[in-house]
């Protein structure tokens, strides 16, 4: 997105400066000027077109012939060009002439430069040149300007002088340092020679150390060869070892799967046992309830009689876990009940139902399978709600018939075992009265009863 | 892609050279500079487009021709127009090279291999100019170049004059050319 | 943990530097927080920017220092296109009027890659890994490494620590335009952020500046004669040479002139001058603590970590007003005085010797409530977090 924002605004531009561009021409024409900026670093004024001839032939020697090239020709000579022009003023050549010939050379001609004053002397130089004219027209030269030859010649004898004394102190300074220096080259010498020293110990040092590298590195030549022979040596170590386990793991894995095959014929047969165990427990269950059957009708007599005073008509009497005698019971007289779905056991249940009772209405309690009952209710929390549901006289008969005991313990379920005795003592605690009612086969309970007020 | 990439090298060390520090200071100026590189058909359009500054924009320009083998069809081009003073031949010297660049206000192409392009978007110089294949192959984005059949001397002397003047397009060719230096130097590593 | 970059143009212990000291500082305490890498080149020597210490990564102090070798050294073409542009680039050099400068953008670019450290591997690392990096620190605007480094780097993941000084380089047009995009700054002072609002243009960021220490020293130094103290380069171009001056002048007051430092400029022999020269910091504070007063004569300051701690000893402190970082930790702490020319300074002297104690002890009280709101270490650490909190998340979006 920034790219295509970017392309936009090019493509704005763009236009701008075709815009821009139809109207270039129509602007107003600008007047020539020299490309900018003037003198560069090369003391070259390009842009510069004439000068006068003093300021050409002013400087002396070399900075007259380098002034000369910079100012006509516009750069700077090449060291053959300078020591030509050089040879020429050292052969006698006038400055006018050195510069004519390069103002007036093809180059010189080319940038143009103009020299005020240069014309007649350059014509007058070369016509020096010309044989025995060139002579004549130099001598009357000469002869006119003696004079002017005269001053120039004293000037030139003070400013020799001048320039002998300035030599000689530059000649004494330059000899005070030349013993400086040579002092010091000396000095350097030495110091070279002690580097020279050093430098040898150095090498000798290195090589020592080259030496003892060189033993070092053999030495560690030999150390990862012994290296190289214990890594194989382990490698076949390790390679019979991993064999060695690799065998062990396919003999244990074979092993494993023996192990496997017999657990699961043990869990076969165990599941066969356990569905003979339940068959078992099945037909136990259902020939204790058959035998129940003929017991039953032993105790049931014996304990019909045993209730008879409470079943007077109208009296109500419950039954825990039994409901096989109701209709006798009602032959006798009495509302007989069965706590409806409830067994000896069911805990909640029989709590339940107790609870529903209300207080002092029935005329008897019976509980056949006394023992079994204690399962679901402890003997003190049973023995005060039997208490709170009898009428005043009512009685409370506790049996304790085998049958029911028997089939739950091949349930699997613990009854306490409970004597007659001591559940006698309990009831008498409880203020009961009690007496043994057992039956004709033997079948222990107690009738219990309260005196009434 | 390959060649392109070793001259693209090769500019990338030109910016860590040092330049011709005389040249430098002979050119680095507030007017108009122009370094411009161009092949022997190419330079009737590149004299008419700088003449054009030079009537037009600013008469203190001044045109460094880059290369090397150019220099006589510019001379006489430039002779022809009146205009030789304010041109210059560089040389083929990399630090004149770069002397030239970094006192330019842009490099102008008309022809003239991919090269000095390079050397431009390295160095930070804006491109313009005409369009030619090496050109295109070389900057890509990062130029402003006008087809060879659009009316060229005036748009490529308005647009070294935009240029001049407006700092932002300059970042933003600056930035694209630096990138495609980037690219074509490591080409392995930049998306096509 | 997040991984962040940290460039500055030297990192190493042997380095004495204010910027190179400031991005360690950052660097130490980002580094609970973020996996902080410290980019850098391989010079020690500021002048020079010689390829000296080993490339590759080194650890210090836990944190990695990832080194990259420095192409060549400064030279005489830098030092021409130096004196070139210090005549040439001045304040008002700025094209107001529009025209273009002699100073091309690809010429200023020359000259700062020239002026050194040149590091194009830094450049190139920046270039391929910055997707590595959830933000990338730069410190210090001068430099190749933070010039070329941030154009590497996306603008929306880059914290730009500038360390502006008023100066002529700063004026080259072509470090405002690099800079101008990267808007998340770090300012030290609020000085440096109005110097860049007028050299630049502009000053989004916040200001945040460095930790500074501030423990108490238990053995305030006890001479038999009060003095002044000056702690660091002694050199002319720090203004040791008006401090003497000024010194001469009050030299009948009973004060010594107490310095410390590398003496680049030759003191005088005289003998209200003492020359410690290299004190270890424990010694600096006990210095700093037993003074009448700290001067800091230089006009050239971006932060002044030195004076700051001095402040922290609750020693009155006395700074050139021409340096508008220094005038305003004054201005904004009333923890001492700033002079304006040699006769103020002489002035200021004379008013500090005189001082009662009761005076003392509250400006060296407000000197260290300065330092203890502004620059603790904790808070420093705080507002660097949430900065680079912020780009990341600036970034994630």
């Amino acid at each position: 997105m920034n790219s295509d924002r970017n392309d936009e605004q090019l493509e704005q531009v763009r236009g701008e400066i075709r815009a821009a561009a139809a109207t270039l021409r129509d602007r107003p024409r600008l007047a020539p000027s020299a490309p900018a900026p003037a003198a560069g670093a090369d003391g070259i004024e390009a842009a510069r077109r004439s000068y006068r001839i003093a300021e050409l032939t002013d400087p002396p020697y070399h900075a007259f012939v380098e002034h000369a090239f910079r100012a006509l020709l516009k750069r700077a000579p090449t060291p053959v060009e300078a020591s030509a022009q050089l040879d020429l003023l050292g052969r006698g050549a006038s400055k006018a002439e050195v510069l004519g010939n390069l103002r007036w050379s093809a180059e010189g001609r080319r940038v143009g430069v103009g020299v005020t004053g240069l014309l007649p002397r350059y014509l007058l130089a070369k016509l020096g040149r010309v044989p025995l004219l060139g002579y004549l027209v130099e001598g009357a030269v000469a002869f006119a300007a003696l004079p002017l030859l005269a001053r120039q010649l004293r000037a030139a004898d003070a400013a020799i002088s001048a320039g002998d004394s300035a030599l000689g102190a530059g000649q004494k300074a330059l000899a005070a340092r030349a013993d400086v220096l040579n002092q010091r080259i000396d000095d350097l010498r030495g110091l070279a020679h002690e580097l020279g020293l050093a430098r040898d110990e150095l090498i000798r040092t290195l090589n020592m150390i080259d030496e003892g590298l060189r033993a070092r590195a053999s030495a560690t030549e030999v150390a990862l060869d012994d290296l190289a022979r214990r890594q194989h040596d382990l490698e076949g170590v390790r390679r019979d070892e991993l064999e060695f386990v690799r065998r062990r793991v396919y003999v244990m894995d074979r092993w494993f799967e023996a192990l496997r095959g017999a657990l699961d014929e043990v869990e076969l047969a165990a599941g066969r046992r356990d569905a003979r165990v339940r068959e078992f427990e099945a037909r136990t269950r259902d020939a204790i309830t058959a035998a129940d059957g003929g017991a039953s009708a032993a105790r049931l007599d014996r304990w019909l009689d045993a209730l008879q005073p409470a079943c007077a008509a109208g009296a109500r009497v419950v039954t825990i876990g039994d409901d096989d005698w109701n209709e006798r019971l009602a032959a006798r007289g009495a509302i007989a009940t069965s706590f409806a779905g409830t067994r000896a056991g069911d805990g909640p249940g029989l709590r339940d139902a107790l609870a529903h009772v209300e207080d002092s209405c029935l005329g008897a309690l019976v509980a056949p399978a006394f023992p079994a009952l204690l399962r679901a209710i402890p003997a003190d929390e049973f023995v005060d709600a039997a208490t709170r549901v009898l009428q005043p006289g009512g009685l409370l008969l506790l049996g304790f018939a085998h049958e029911p005991v028997l089939a739950a313990a091949l349930a699997g379920d613990i009854v306490p075992a409970v004597q007659p005795a001591v559940l006698a003592t309990t009831l008498s605690v409880a203020g009961y009265s009690t007496r043994r009612i057992d039956a004709a086969d033997g079948t222990p309970a107690l009738l219990a009863w309260r005196e009434s007020h | 892609m390959d060649a392109l990439a070793s001259l693209a090298e090769a500019s990338g060390r030109l910016r860590t050279q040092a330049a011709d520090d005389a040249l430098l200071r002979r050119w680095q100026t507030r007017a108009t500079v122009w370094a411009a590189s161009c092949d022997a058909a190419g330079s009737p359009v590149l004299l008419d487009a700088f003449h054009a500054c030079l009537s037009h924009c600013d008469a203190a320009a001044r045109l460094l021709v880059l290369d090397p083998g150019a220099e006589a069809a510019v001379a006489a081009a430039a002779s022809s127009r009146g205009i030789d003073a304010h041109v210059e031949c560089v040389g083929d010297a990399a630090d004149a090279r770069k002397a030239a660049l970094l006192a330019a206000d842009a490099l102008v192409v008309c022809g003239g291999g991919a090269a000095f392009v390079l050397d431009a978007l390295a160095v930070g110089t804006p491109v313009t100019g005409v369009e030619c294949a090496a050109t295109m192959d070389a900057a890509g984005d990062a130029a402003l170049l006008w087809r060879a059949g659009d009316p060229a001397a005036e748009l490529i002397a308005a647009t070294v004059e935009r240029l001049r003047g407006d700092a932002p397009l300059r970042a933003r060719l600056r930035a694209r050319g630096h990138a495609r230096i980037s690219r074509i130097a490591a080409p392995s590593e930049s998306p096509a | 943990m997040t991984r962040i970059a940290i460039v500055v143009q030297r990192c190493d212990e042997s380095v004495v530097g204010g910027s190179e000291a400031l991005a360690w500082q950052y660097a130490r305490l980002l580094s609970d927080r973020f996996d902080v890498e410290v980019l850098s080149s391989t010079a020690i020597d500021y002048v020079s920017w010689r390829d000296e210490l080993p490339s590759g990564v080194r650890l210090r102090d836990g944190i990695p220092v990832r080194r990259f070798p420095t192409l060549f050294e400064r030279g005489p073409y830098w030092y021409g296109l130096h004196q070139r542009m210090m005549l040439e680039v001045q304040p008002f050099a700025a094209p107001r009027d529009g025209a273009p400068l002699a100073w091309r953008e690809a010429l200023q670019d020359e000259y700062v890659r020239f002026q050194g450290p040149c590091c194009p591997g830094l450049d190139d690392w920046l270039r391929d890994h910055h997707p590595d990096y959830a933000a990338v620190l730069f410190c210090t605007y001068l430099y190749p490494t933070t010039y070329f480094g941030i154009a590497e780097v996306p603008a929306h993941k880059t914290l730009f620590v500038p360390t502006l000084h008023d100066e002529p380089t700063a004026y080259l047009p072509a470090f405002a335009q690099r800079y101008a995009a990267h808007r998340n700054r770090i300012w030290l002072t609020a000085a440096e952020q109005r110097t860049a609002a007028r050299i630049w243009g502009y000053d989004e960021g916040d200001v945040i500046g460095m930790a500074v220490e501030h423990s108490e020293s238990a053995m305030p130094e006890s001479r038999a004669r009060p003095y002044l103290l000056y702690c660091g380069r002694i050199e002319a171009g720090k203004g040791c040479d008006e401090l003497v001056r000024a010194m001469e002048r009050v030299a009948d007051r009973g004060l010594t002139l107490v310095l410390t430092g590398i003496d680049n400029m030759g003191l005088p022999r005289q003998p209200w001058i003492e020359y410690l020269g290299f004190v270890d910091e424990r010694r600096k504070f006990e210095l700093m603590a037993g003074a009448t007063a700290f001067v800091l004569p230089s006009q050239y300051e971006s932060f002044s970590i030195v004076t700051l701690e001095a402040m922290a000893q609750r020693v009155p402190v006395l700074v050139n007003g021409r340096c508008d970082v220094m005038r305003e930790h004054i201005e904004r702490s009333g923890a001492g005085f700033h002079y304006d020319g040699l006769d103020d300074m002489v002035a200021k002297i004379g008013r500090i010797a005189t001082l009662d104690s009761g005076e003392r002890a509250r400006i060296g009280a407000a000197g260290r409530e300065y330092v203890l709101a502004n620059y603790r270490e904790e808070r420093v650490r705080a507002c660097l977090v949430e900065q680079v909190e912020r780009v990341i998340g600036a970034a994630a979006g």
